[in-house]
């Protein structure tokens, strides 16, 4: 247990050290959440139900799903390109602890997004952005970041597979910002659609931050959507461990660890 | 028990290739290969590139599934037993690749330690160790990203030995080294051996095979061609002298016709700029010479030695390859 | 041919699964993202954004093209396409032709997406005027695509410069945002930015606008592209000339 969460703090801390300069993540913490952010601003002031902090939250969790979803691919990429995907393989620890780790840095990182959707809200719009109950957001807001984290475990072990991943990874980008409810209710999708929204933690972790941030909900009734989510975020895990084996067996009988 | 075996291990990759309809190939990297490596032994495996020299050491440290046969490593199949076989390997594929460009040496050693799942208090002692034994410690601040090859290999050889296993693999450790830095790594392995180490290395480097191993096993095309002590693979060719002779403008087509000449064993060709180098083997000495340069015909030459045959001249024979 | 060859090159890696996945899913999905945000709370009805958005697929042909000449750097080939004997400005302006005809594939199934799942009304509409809206709008995403590649190789690189591109026009081009509300900097910019004329055009097209009411944007957005296509192929010459004078081409 103490090497698993070593392992967990040194993974995290390397893939920070490369976010930090990977432009097309920067792209996804910064200017992308900026630009929807600002968007969604001018699309929405003028219409009837308009809240601005509900802008600034939906936008922020735009950049922090699409960090994610791209780091989870490129947490495996980065590391086949660099040549230390076959190590890491070979190492005693699991991948999927390593994995982990990176992704867990990468949410650390995504907390930017937060900052430049705030700072589009409130000093390029000038919008009062408050939260209506801080006490009830600040876990909320905690719980989304595992939720959107569990999630991400799930598509990482794809690109171990196949290394074209990656470069269609944008297909699941959009839909989990619609099915989760970032920044239109999932009323505005059909109702078939629905079940699907249900079982991702990022619908309970978005419909928990925007109900604290904006007001509408009591605690009772936080603390059932929050049970949901941690509850299908260790689903989540739980599916994503024998899929990282299942996919990690298939690599090494494919021969697809290397970049050659 | 030998610390590593394979029987009849094979590897098949697939390969597809066009966009809408596509087409599968099968490659045979490894065909039917069977040796053993007895614990303590220093074991080479030579052939030249694309022999299956790396396919069959990321059999060995559980990176490639074979597709046929048995691999046995400590005792336990890489099939089925990955998991316990890696605490007890360490492996070093060497090259540019390999370590974390943006980390320092000690913090690529660092990093490592804690996959390996070393004790927290032992970390930078190991560290500080290795770091000493393969003379990067004064470099060890540095980004890897601004290291030589060679202190990169050197780097790869300490993360090798960070938990200190009792089996390595080397895939071709001196490649692409300078003489003294091969030199010095060469010495380096040589000192794991006196410490009890199993050691299987790959190289297309015969004197190296020849300098370092205790036994060795020479592989083409995925078979295996001969294996044996340096002294048992030199007697392959004990009965043949070598022909060097340089000539200037040498088709394919002569070269085969050399070939076809009933006193010729082998002939491999070196290409020089403009020239090339004909190295024929044959059982007849003294006549070898005229006779060969008759075969020519009008082609201008250039120097012409005789000398004894070498364990790199066995190696060309088994393997068969025009360079 | 040279077209063809940028065209395999960018797509070497698909397979036909993944090839109808950036082509077909990406596209839509980012429609109905934005569509329905404004069908969320937006102040014009969902139709603007239904059709704004799918004129905005005709992007498409921008970001390959940009990439793909930003990558004669990285992958070192540049040196070989100058030295090599043919017409520097047929190689150049070729590339972007079987993209944007690749682009203009995607912005027809885009329309015919919105019709048939977005209930995009087309009862009154000038088909040909439509049509040749997303001619225009895809010709202007190409023709942004070749000046965003020699850029690339001052600014930044040709990736992150194409999906900046990419979001300017989703905020600026008029399809999500009418023109009237944004502010008079951004305003400048989305005069110059391809796709603005023909998004509007299309607006007209699409109420049933006859093609001499409603043409005269086209026209300007068919010159704007020119201007973007010869302005980066006055940079990429400027780059390598100094590049050749400074020995520097292979890391130009």
């Amino acid at each position: 247990m103490i090497h698993a969460l070593r392992v967990l703090r040194a993974a995290a801390l390397l893939e920070l050290r490369y976010l930090a300069v990977n432009r097309f993540m920067l792209f996804c913490v910064f200017v992308q959440p900026f630009f929807v952010a600002i968007t969604t601003m001018f699309m929405l002031r003028r219409g009837t139900v308009f809240d601005p902090t509900y802008v600034v939250i939906g936008a922020t969790l735009t950049g922090m799903w699409s960090l994610l979803l791209f780091n989870s691919n490129w947490a495996i990429g980065g590391e086949r390109w660099q040549g230390t995907l076959e190590l890491t393989v070979g190492a005693p620890t699991p991948v999927i602890v390593v994995i982990a780790g990176k992704l867990i840095g990468t949410t650390l990182l995504s907390f930017v997004s937060m900052v430049v959707c705030y700072a589009v809200g409130a000093w390029l719009f000038g919008y009062s952005i408050t939260i209506a109950d801080p006490v009830t957001f600040v876990p909320s807001l905690l719980f989304m970041l595992v939720g959107l984290w569990a999630t991400a475990m799930l598509i990482a072990p794809l690109g171990i597979l196949w290394r074209w991943v990656g470069q269609i990874l944008n297909v699941f980008e959009y839909p989990i910002y619609m099915l989760a409810g970032f920044l239109f209710p999932i009323l505005m999708l059909p109702t078939w659609s629905n079940p699907a929204s249900w079982i991702l933690p990022p619908f309970w972790g978005a419909t928990a931050v925007h109900l604290s941030s904006s007001g509408g909900a009591d605690v009772g009734a936080l603390l059932g959507i929050w049970i949901v989510l941690l509850l299908s975020s260790a689903a989540a895990v739980l599916l994503a461990r024998p899929f990282f084996g299942l996919i990690l067996r298939r690599a090494i009988a494919d021969g697809t660890l290397a970049l050659t | 028990m030998n610390a590593i075996a394979l029987e009849n291990a094979g590897r098949v990759y697939r390969v597809t290739t066009g966009f809408v309809r596509r087409h599968a190939k099968e490659i045979q990297a490894v065909d039917g290969l069977s040796f053993e490596v007895a614990r303590g032994e220093l074991f080479g495996m030579l052939g030249p590139n694309g022999a299956g020299k790396t396919t069959t050491i990321k059999m060995l440290t559980t990176l490639l599934r074979p597709t046929s046969g048995r691999v046995v490593v400590a005792g336990f199949d890489v099939a089925r037993n990955a998991d316990r076989i890696r605490p007890l390997i360490g492996f070093a594929f060497g090259g540019e690749r390999g370590l974390y460009y943006r980390l320092n040496g000690r913090d690529n050693l660092r990093y490592f330690a804690e996959l390996y799942r070393l004790e927290p208090s032992r970390i930078n002692p190991r560290v500080e160790e290795l770091l000493d034994l393969v003379s990067l410690r004064d470099r060890a601040d540095e980004r890897v990203e601004g290291y030589s090859r060679g202190m990169k290999q050197r780097l790869h050889l300490a993360r090798m030995l960070l938990h200190d296993p009792n089996i390595l693999f080397l895939d071709e450790p001196t490649i692409g080294l300078d003489p003294v830095g091969a030199r010095e790594l060469r010495e380096t392995i040589r000192e794991l051996h006196r410490r009890g180490k199993t050691i299987l290395l790959t190289t297309h480097y015969m004197f190296e095979a020849d300098e370092l191993c205790d036994r060795i096993v020479v592989i083409g095309k995925g078979r295996l061609l001969a294996s044996g002590t340096p002294r048992e693979l030199k007697a392959l060719v004990r009965d043949l002298t070598v022909v060097e002779i340089e000539v200037f403008g040498a088709t394919p087509a002569l070269i085969d016709q050399v070939r076809a000449l009933d006193f010729v064993d082998s002939v491999a060709v070196e290409q020089r700029e403009l020239r090339q180098l004909l190295r024929v083997q044959t059982p007849i000495a003294d006549e070898a010479l005229p006779r060969l340069l008759a075969s020519l015909g009008g082609l201008a030459v250039g120097r012409a030695s005789v000398r004894e045959a070498t364990l790199e001249d066995a190696y060309v024979r088994l393997v068969g390859k025009t360079e | 041919m040279v077209a063809m060859y940028s065209y395999r090159g960018t797509f070497q890696w698909l397979t036909p699964s993944a090839y109808i996945a950036t082509k077909v899913f990406f596209p839509v999905l980012q429609m109905a993202f934005f569509s329905l945000i404004g069908g969320f709370g937006g102040s014009q009805p969902f139709s603007y954004y239904v059709l704004g958005n799918a004129m905005l697929v005709g992007y498409r042909p921008m970001y390959p093209i940009a990439t793909g000449i930003g990558n004669e750097r990285r992958l070192g080939t540049l040196p070989y396409l100058i030295a090599a004997p043919m017409n520097r400005a047929s190689s150049f302006f070729g590339r972007a032709v079987v993209h944007a005809l690749d682009g203009l594939t995607s912005i027809a199934l885009a329309f015919v997406i919105a019709v048939v799942l977005f209930g995009l009304d087309r009862s009154h509409a000038n088909v040909l005027g439509l049509a040749a809206a997303m001619c225009v709008a895809t010709y202007g995403a190409a023709a942004m695509g070749l000046a965003l590649g020699p850029a690339a190789y001052v600014l930044l690189d040709a990736s992150f410069l194409a999906n900046l591109a990419l979001f300017a026009l989703i905020l600026l081009s008029g399809a999500n945002v009418p023109l009237t509300e944004l502010p008079g900097p951004l305003l400048a910019i989305s005069a110059v930015l391809p796709m603005t004329r023909s998004i509007s055009a299309a607006r007209a097209f699409a109420a049933g606008a006859s093609w001499d009411a409603a043409a005269s944007p086209l026209v300007a957005d068919l010159a704007l592209g020119l201007a973007w296509g010869l302005a980066g192929f006055v940079i990429l010459a400027v780059i390598e000339r100094v590049a050749i004078s400074r020995g520097t081409l292979e890391g130009v």
